[in-house]
Formats: C-alpha cells, structure tokens, sequence
C-alpha cells in the first residue's frame, strides 16, 4: 500500500502576519505542524499493519520546508517530495489544493492522509479541496482506521459521537488529532532520515500552470488586518483583603448571572 | 445578492451554531437569505427555520440523505446555487460543514465522487 502523508512546515511558536505582505511570516523557525505528526504516525501504523508498502511525504512551501519534512523522515516515513518554486508563494487553498492534487496524481497513491488542521492559520479545508480535484472519496476527523479487502473503515468522531464510515480506495482521510500519539524519532531515524531520497519539484515539473499557482492562482485575497477590538466591559478584582470572592460574587450578582 | 444557509440538524433538531449563522445573516441585510436543510424526515425543521430570520428554507428530503455524509448535501447545494443564482452560501463549523464548505470553494466541483462513501453504521453516544 502506498500512503502519502501531505504535511507543513509552520512557523514555531507564535504566528506572525506581515502586515506588508498579508502572509504569515515564515523568517523564523520552522516546525513540522503537529497535527500532521498524526498523519504520519497513522500511516506508519497503517504500513506495519498491512506489513508492506510505502510512506511518502508531500509538502508545498520554501526550501527549508525540508527540515520540517526530515523530522517526518526521522519518524519512519520512507521518502518526502517538496513543490518548492517561487511562483507558489501566496497560494491560497485553490491554488495549493490544485499543486498537491498534480503531485498527488503523479504519485498514484492509495491513501492520501492529512492532519486535521494547520496549526499556523488554523485552516482544516485543504483535504476536502484536494479530494474533490481528484475525484477521491473523503473521510475528515477520523479517529481510527483500518483497512481490509481494499477498503478503509473510518470512525469519525463527531460533535455527536462517532460514524463509521466506508471508503474504497484510492481514498483522502484527515485525521483527528485524538487518533494516535506521535512516537519521537529515535536517534537512529534521525540519523537515518539524511540519506533518505528528498525529491524537490517545481511547479513546472508537475505540470501546474503558471496562472494556477501564487496570487495569480488564487480566488481569495486578504484585504485588511486589524486588531481585535478592546474588551472594554471588563472588571479586574484584586484580592487584596481576602474579599475577592464576595466582590465576584457581587459583581455576577449585579450582571444578573447568579 | 442572495445567501444561502445550510441548516445543519442533529435528530429532530437544528443545531445551534446553524441557527446562529441564519440569524447573523439576517441581520447583514444584504438581499434575500434563505435556509436549506437536508435529510431524511426533516421537513417539519423547515418551519423552526423561519423564525430565526430566513425568508426561504428549501428542503432537501429523501431516505438517500439519511446518512451523515458531507458529498450528497454538496450534490443538493450545488444544484440550488446553479438554480436559484445564489451568491452566497453559509456554514457553520461543525464536523460535517467542514466538508461541504470546503469543496463550495473548490473551481471545478463536479459532484462525482459522493456515491463512492457507504455509511456503513452510525453510532450516537456520548
């Protein structure tokens, strides 16, 4: 079986918009988004589980998205194709769906997993986007999955409980970060994710044209970033003669909240 | 300009968070805001609707929509958006809108790959 893991490198720590470009500031370090380290984990499973095939890696962004990739490959994954090309910055979700959806039919894979969200912008739209340019069925927010007789058997978890969800394949499945704990790359797999193949492709290479990709290639634009507006009914109460509690107390009181 | 608002309904129920979409839509007062509530045995939430605001709710009722599955309800609001020249149309953030909303902004859906999903078993528990 072969699985391809589509992952993101994300700035590490707090997210920073430059409010020059609109875009999210990628100048600092980067970090694998630890949403997709369950994807990566699930197909590791899921590769053991049938006892062969193939985990490959896919991810969208600059150069030194690779190290965000490596961390993946030190995890166990067994190669990682990185779309790097300048033409790309700025993509949106249309745009971005539609490159990994080239690479991903270059790849011809059996399963298609991504994480449930990105950690940066908080987005969880770009799973269903890919699938339905390649046509694929989608299962989102699985918490588990098994596969057998060509099929996969997802339980998505819901805001109700959960479904229990049928897909052929090949198949897109995000999953939900309650599926799994991430293991820790070992010493060893760190060592060992160097020499592991790391393809770089343009957009050219995978036969995205140059009016699909980058700004150009997006539907959406941001127009305008500002701060949230003040939180001005708000009330500090300090404890500084052991009457907090009856002032909070009060203060609800007056609120007609208790 | 017309929005449309996928009512979303958990048993014999619409859930809030889609009500809040509908009544916050209304109050934008940008053209007509309708709803559309899709399954099986739903027409009655159809009148529930009215009262938070929309001036229109279509119905999508069929045993085919039983399952919660995301790709039938995008095959129904795709064809009322191509019918009903709707420029709008509006989710709230739940576990199955995630779905719909997303391939909405996708530029060449077509709604081919729904039929491939089996909803093999549903469990409601907490």
């Amino acid at each position: 079986m072969k699985i391809v893991v589509c992952v993101k490198q994300i700035p590490e720590g707090n997210s920073r918009i430059d409010p020059g470009t609109k875009r999210l500031d990628r100048g600092g370090e980067g970090a694998l988004n630890a949403f997709d380290a369950n994807a990566v984990e699930e197909a590791l499973r899921l590769k053991d589980s049938t006892g062969e095939g193939e985990v490959v890696l896919l991810s969208l962004g600059p150069a030194k998205a690779l190290d965000a990739l490596r961390k993946a490959l030190a995890m166990g994954a067994d190669r990682a194709v990185l779309i790097s090309d300048q033409a790309a910055a700025g993509s949106d979700l249309v745009a971005t769906s539609y490159a990994l959806a080239k690479a991903l039919e270059r790849e011809g894979a059996d399963v298609v997993l991504f994480g449930q969200q990105a950690g940066d912008s908080d987005g969880a739209v770009l799973w269903a986007a890919v699938a339905d340019r390649l046509r694929l069925p989608v299962v989102s927010q699985a918490a588990e999955i098994t596969h057998a007789d060509g099929k996969l058997t997802v339980k998505r978890q819901t805001e109700f409980g959960y479904d229990v969800i049928e897909a052929p394949l090949p198949a897109v499945v995000a999953v939900s970060d309650a599926i799994n704990e991430p293991r820790y790359p070992s010493l060893k797999g760190i060592m060992g994710a160097k020499s592991k193949p790391q393809e770089t492709v343009t957009l050219a290479d995978l036969g995205v044209e140059a009016d699909r990709a980058g700004e150009q290639g997006s539907r959406t634009e941001v127009s305008a970033l500002n701060d949230p507006p003040a939180r001005g009914d708000s009330k500090k109460i300090v404890d500084d003669d052991g009457n907090a509690a009856q002032a909070i107390f009060d203060f609800l009181a007056e609120k007609r909240l208790v | 300009m017309s929005s449309l608002v996928f009512l979303e309904h958990h048993g014999d129920e619409l859930l809030k968070g889609s009500l809040g979409v509908l009544a916050k839509a209304a109050t934008l007062g940008d053209g007509d805001v309708a709803g559309i509530v899709i399954g099986s045995g739903v027409r009655a939430l159809a009148d529930a609707a009215g009262t938070f605001g929309a001036a229109k709710v279509y119905v999508a009722d069929d045993p085919q929509l039983e399952a919660p599955l995301p790709q039938p309800r995008v095959d129904v609001i795709a064809q009322l958006v191509r019918d009903k020249e709707i420029h709008t149309v509006l989710f709230g953030n739940s576990v199955l809108a995630f779905t719909p909303k997303d391939l909405r902004l996708v530029d060449s859906y077509t709604p081919e790959n729904w039929e491939y999903l089996n909803a093999k078993d549903c469990h409601q528990h907490h």
